[in-house]
C-alpha cells in the first residue's frame, strides 16, 4: 500500500522533489516557504545529496544553475521579494537552457509585503520576471498532493524541454497540512545527459554551458527556440474542467481560489445556478483550449488573491476577448464561496459591468 | 648566443586569443593553460567564467566552462564543487566581479572556507565596458566614470582583497604581477599551488594578478606594464599572504 | 457534513499539536482533512492558533472562518475569536486561564473546564490541551473515546514521542471523565 503522510504542502514539496531524484538544493530563509528549505535540509543528506543555505537568494538561484550545468537535478524556492531576486538567475537559466525548478509560495504584497496568502506574482511569474522574451513553464498546484507530484515530475518536464519550470504555490498551499501519497523514488543519473558539464580531455569538443549571447549564432537559435516554445504550447497545456459545457457562467481559478471556486460551483448548482471552472494546472502555457468547452457561457469571472485582476489580463488575451470577463479579487483574503455566488448572481442579473483592466 | 624562442603553446590552447594587444588576460590564460595541462588535469577542469573581458579565455582554451551571471562566481563554484567534488572548479575572474557586485558571494564562498579557486585579473577599472571605475581604481586614478580622477571624498577608498581576506580561515592567498618573466614565473607558482590546494582539500584559495589594460589605461603596452611596476606593486602587498 | 474548528491558545499550549490529533484521528475515519496554522512572527510567544476542517467530502478552503467549534485555551484566544462561532456552534474554554465573564456570545453552546489545573495536578502541565481534547470528545461525536487514543497514540509514535503515551492518556481520560 502506498505511504500516506501527513505533511504540509511546502514538505511534501520537497519531498516530491527528493523523490523524483533532486540531489542539490540551495535556498534562502523566508516565510512562507522556509518549510522546503528545512526539509531539504534533512533530506538532502539523507539520499545522498547536497543541501546548501545560500547567503542569498542570488546566490542560490545561481547556485542551482551551476549545479544544474553539471548535470544534477536541482531545485531552489522562495516566495514574495526573495522570488524578485532570483528572476536575473532564472532568465540565464532560459538563456542557457538549464532545466532547473524553481517554487514559489505566493505571499501577499508589493515589495517586502506580507507573509500571508497572496497570488500577486503572477505578472511576474508569467510574464517573464527577468528580461527578454520568456515564459516559464509553470505549474499552479492546489493541493499538498499536488505540490509533491508537481514537483515529483517538473524535472522531466524541464528536461523534456530544456526549459526551467516553475512551480507558483501560494502560502494557504504551503503551509496547510493534507494527506498526502508519497511517490516512489525515481533513479537519476547526473551523468546521463549529454550536454551536461563534466569535464573534458583533450582531443574532444569541450563543453560551455552559457547565455546564448555568447555562444550560438543568433539568428538560428532565436528560431529554434521559438519552434521549442511553440511545441511547448501545443503539447502542456493542462487544465482541469468542472461543469463547463453548459456553464452560463464560467469562473477561472488556479492555485487556492481554484478550491474554494470548486466549492461555489458545487453550492450554486444546489441553488440552480450553472456555474462552471476552468482550473489551469499549467499557467504557462494557458490552457486556451480548454475555452472550447465551453457552449452557452454568458460571463468569465477570474477568482484571485490580488487587487488588479492580474490573471483576468490572461484570461482576456487567451479567451480572444469573447466574453465579458470580470475579476473577483480579494487581495490578502482567500475568497469565500458565498461571496462567488453572490457575484454571479450580480451578473445574471446585469447589475454589474466588468471593470477596465488596470 | 643561443636565442630563446618562445615556447610552444599547450594543447588546451587551441587558437589565438581575443585579447587587445598587451593585455594581462591573454598571458594569465597561457600560464594557466600551461598549469593545467602540465597537471594533466584538463579533463577534470570546469572553468567558472566571469562576465567581462575575462570570459574571452573561452574562444581559445579547450576546457569545460559554466558561465553564471556576472560577478556569480562564489556561488556557482560552491554548487559546482559540491556536486562534482573530484572536478578541478575554478574561476578566472574581474576585479569588479569579484570584488564588486560578486563581493557577496566572493566572500561568502571565503568565509566558508568552500574548496574552489579564485584567479582575480585586478586591472583598476570594468575592462570590457569602458574602464569605469572599479572598487580597485586607486585614489588619484582616471577612469571614464571618475573624469578628475578619484578621490576619498567623492568616491570611496579603494578596495584591497588581501586586507579583508588576511585574517580569514582560508587555504591560499597570493598576490602577483605579470610584469617581467620572474613575475610570471611566481604568478605560475601561486596558480599551480592554489590548485594544489584544492586537489588536497585544503579550502579556498585566491590569487589576485596585477594585470594591465593598456586600451583604457590610455598606455601603450610597455608603459602599462611600468605603471604596474611603479605605481601599484609599491602600494600593495605581495607575495603569498596565506600558505596553509 | 463539514466540522470547521480552531484551536487557540498561547504558543507553547499545544494548540497546534490539539489540531494535528484532531486531524489525524479524523483521517483515521477516512474523513477529508485539512490543517492550517497561524504562521510566521505569531510562531514564537505570543497566540498561536490553528484551523481543522473535517468533511465528508472534498474542503475547499482551509480556513475556518465561522467555525463550528472553537477551543479557547487563554484569554487573548477568546477575544479574537469568539465572534467567528457560528450561532449555535460549540465554544470550548479553559477556565484555569479564561474569565468566563469574558465571553459574550450568547447563541453558542458553553463548555467549561480548567484543564491547566488538571493537566497541573497531573504533574503534566504541557497536556492541558490533550485534556481539552478529552473534555471535547465528550461533548462532541466526532470521535468515541477509543478512537481518539488510538489515533493520539499512534501519532505521538510516529513523531518519536511514543514514550509519553501513558501520559498522555492519563490527560486525555481526566479530561473525557469530566461531566
Amino acid at each position: 500500500m502506498a505511504e500516506i503522510l501527513l505533511i504540509k504542502g511546502n514538505e511534501a514539496l520537497a519531498e516530491g522533489a527528493i523523490r523524483g531524484g533532486c540531489r542539490f538544493y540551495a535556498g534562502y530563509p523566508i516565510t512562507p516557504q522556509s518549510e522546503i528549505l528545512e526539509w531539504m535540509g534533512k533530506r538532502q543528506a539523507e539520499v545522498g545529496g547536497v543541501f546548501v543555505q545560500g547567503e542569498s537568494e542570488i546566490a542560490s538561484v545561481n547556485m542551482v544553475y551551476a549545479a544544474r550545468a553539471l548535470g544534477v537535478r536541482s531545485l531552489t524556492s522562495s516566495s514574495g521579494p526573495g522570488f524578485t531576486l532570483k528572476q536575473e538567475g532564472i532568465a540565464y537559466w532560459v538563456s542557457a537552457e538549464i532545466p532547473g525548478v524553481i517554487a514559489c509560495v505566493q505571499r501577499y504584497g508589493i515589495g517586502d509585503g506580507f507573509i500571508g496568502a497572496g497570488q500577486d506574482n503572477y505578472w511576474q511569474a508569467i510574464k517573464g520576471g527577468g528580461n527578454g522574451d520568456y515564459h516559464l513553464i509553470t505549474l499552479a498546484p492546489n493541493s499538498v498532493q499536488e505540490n509533491m507530484d508537481m514537483a515529483y515530475e517538473s524535472f522531466e518536464l524541464a528536461e523534456k524541454w530544456r526549459h526551467p519550470v516553475l512551480i507558483l504555490s501560494d502560502a494557504t498551499i504551503g503551509q496547510m497540512i493534507e494527506p498526502c501519497e508519497v511517490r516512489p523514488y525515481k533513479e537519476y543519473d547526473k551523468d546521463q545527459l549529454d550536454w551536461a558539464v563534466k569535464g573534458t580531455p583533450i582531443g574532444q569538443p569541450n563543453k560551455i554551458v552559457s547565455d546564448v549571447t555568447y555562444i550560438e549564432p543568433i539568428d538560428e537559435w532565436n528560431e529554434y527556440y521559438l519552434n521549442k516554445c511553440r511545441k511547448i504550447i501545443e503539447t502542456e497545456q493542462r487544465w482541469e474542467s468542472i461543469h463547463v459545457n453548459d456553464a452560463e457562467i464560467c469562473l477561472l481559478a488556479y492555485g487556492i481560489s481554484s478550491r474554494i471556486a470548486e466549492g461555489a460551483v458545487r453550492k450554486a448548482r444546489e441553488e440552480g445556478i450553472k456555474l462552471g471552472l476552468i482550473r489551469p494546472i499549467t499557467l504557462w502555457p494557458f490552457p486556451k483550449k480548454a475555452f472550447s468547452e465551453l457552449k452557452n457561457c454568458k460571463a468569465l469571472v477570474t477568482v484571485e488573491m490580488n487587487m488588479m485582476g492580474q490573471f483576468r489580463e490572461d484570461v482576456i488575451l487567451y479567451s480572444g476577448n469573447k466574453y465579458p470577463t470580470y475579476a473577483i479579487t480579494t487581495a490578502y483574503k482567500v475568497p469565500k464561496i458565498d461571496d462567488i455566488i453572490a457575484f454571479a448572481k450580480k451578473i445574471i442579473a446585469g447589475e454589474i459591468e466588468p471593470e477596465e483592466v488596470f | 648566443m643561443a636565442r630563446k624562442t618562445a615556447k610552444k603553446a599547450p594543447v588546451i590552447m587551441k587558437c589565438e586569443n581575443m585579447f587587445c594587444a598587451g593585455c594581462g588576460h591573454s598571458i594569465f590564460d597561457r600560464i594557466l593553460g600551461e598549469v593545467l595541462t602540465e597537471m594533466n588535469i584538463i579533463q577534470d577542469t570546469i572553468i567558472c567564467s566571469d562576465i567581462g573581458c575575462n570570459h574571452q579565455f573561452q574562444y581559445s582554451m579547450a576546457v569545460d566552462v559554466v558561465m553564471p551571471p556576472h560577478g556569480k562566481m562564489g556561488a556557482a563554484l560552491t554548487a559546482m564543487k559540491r556536486v562534482r567534488p573530484n572536478k578541478y572548479c575554478l574561476t578566472i575572474a574581474g576585479d569588479g566581479g569579484a570584488y564588486a557586485i560578486g563581493l557577496g558571494e566572493t566572500m561568502s564562498a571565503a568565509t566558508r572556507d568552500e574548496n574552489v579557486t579564485f584567479f582575480v585579473m585586478n586591472n583598476t577599472c570594468y575592462g570590457m565596458t569602458g574602464g569605469q571605475l572599479a572598487p580597485t581604481t586607486q585614489i588619484g586614478q582616471w577612469s571614464s566614470s571618475t573624469p578628475r580622477g578619484r578621490s576619498i571624498e567623492e568616491h570611496g577608498r579603494d578596495f584591497d582583497v588581501v586586507k579583508v581576506m588576511k585574517n580569514l580561515d582560508i587555504a591560499y592567498l597570493a598576490r602577483t604581477t605579470i610584469t617581467s618573466p620572474s613575475e610570471i614565473d611566481k604568478t605560475k607558482k601561486a596558480v599551480r599551488k592554489a590548485l594544489e590546494k584544492q586537489r588536497d582539500g585544503k579550502g579556498f584559495s585566491l590569487v589576485e594578478v596585477l594585470v594591465p589594460c593598456p586600451t583604457n589605461w590610455g598606455m601603450s603596452p610597455v608603459k602599462a606594464m611600468e605603471h604596474i611596476k611603479n605605481e601599484l606593486v609599491p602600494r600593495y602587498e605581495m607575495g603569498e599572504i596565506i600558505d596553509k | 457534513m463539514i466540522t470547521e474548528i480552531i484551536c487557540a491558545g498561547f504558543g507553547g499550549q499545544g494548540v497546534l499539536t490539539a489540531g494535528k490529533l484532531l486531524l489525524y484521528a479524523a483521517y483515521k475515519k477516512d474523513k477529508h482533512v485539512t490543517w492550517f496554522p497561524s504562521y510566521g512572527n505569531e510562531m514564537r510567544g505570543g497566540s498561536a492558533n490553528c484551523n481543522v476542517i473535517i468533511s465528508d467530502d472534498r474542503i475547499a478552503s482551509p480556513y475556518a472562518d465561522n467555525p463550528d467549534m472553537l477551543i479557547v485555551l487563554n484569554g487573548p484566544s477568546l477575544e479574537k475569536f469568539q465572534n467567528t462561532v457560528k450561532p449555535g456552534g460549540r465554544l470550548f474554554i479553559n477556565t484555569s486561564l479564561v474569565d468566563e465573564a469574558m465571553v459574550t456570545r450568547t447563541d453558542v453552546e458553553l463548555f467549561k473546564a480548567p484543564v491547566t489545573d488538571i493537566a497541573i495536578s497531573l504533574k503534566n502541565e504541557r497536556a492541558a490541551n490533550i485534556v481539552m481534547l478529552g473534555y471535547l470528545c465528550k461533548k462532541t461525536n466526532l470521535f468515541t473515546d477509543k478512537e481518539f487514543e488510538n489515533s493520539m497514540c499512534e501519532y505521538f509514535e510516529d513523531s518519536g514521542k511514543g514514550k509519553y503515551n501513558e501520559k498522555n492518556v492519563e490527560a486525555f481520560r481526566s479530561g473525557y471523565n469530566l461531566d
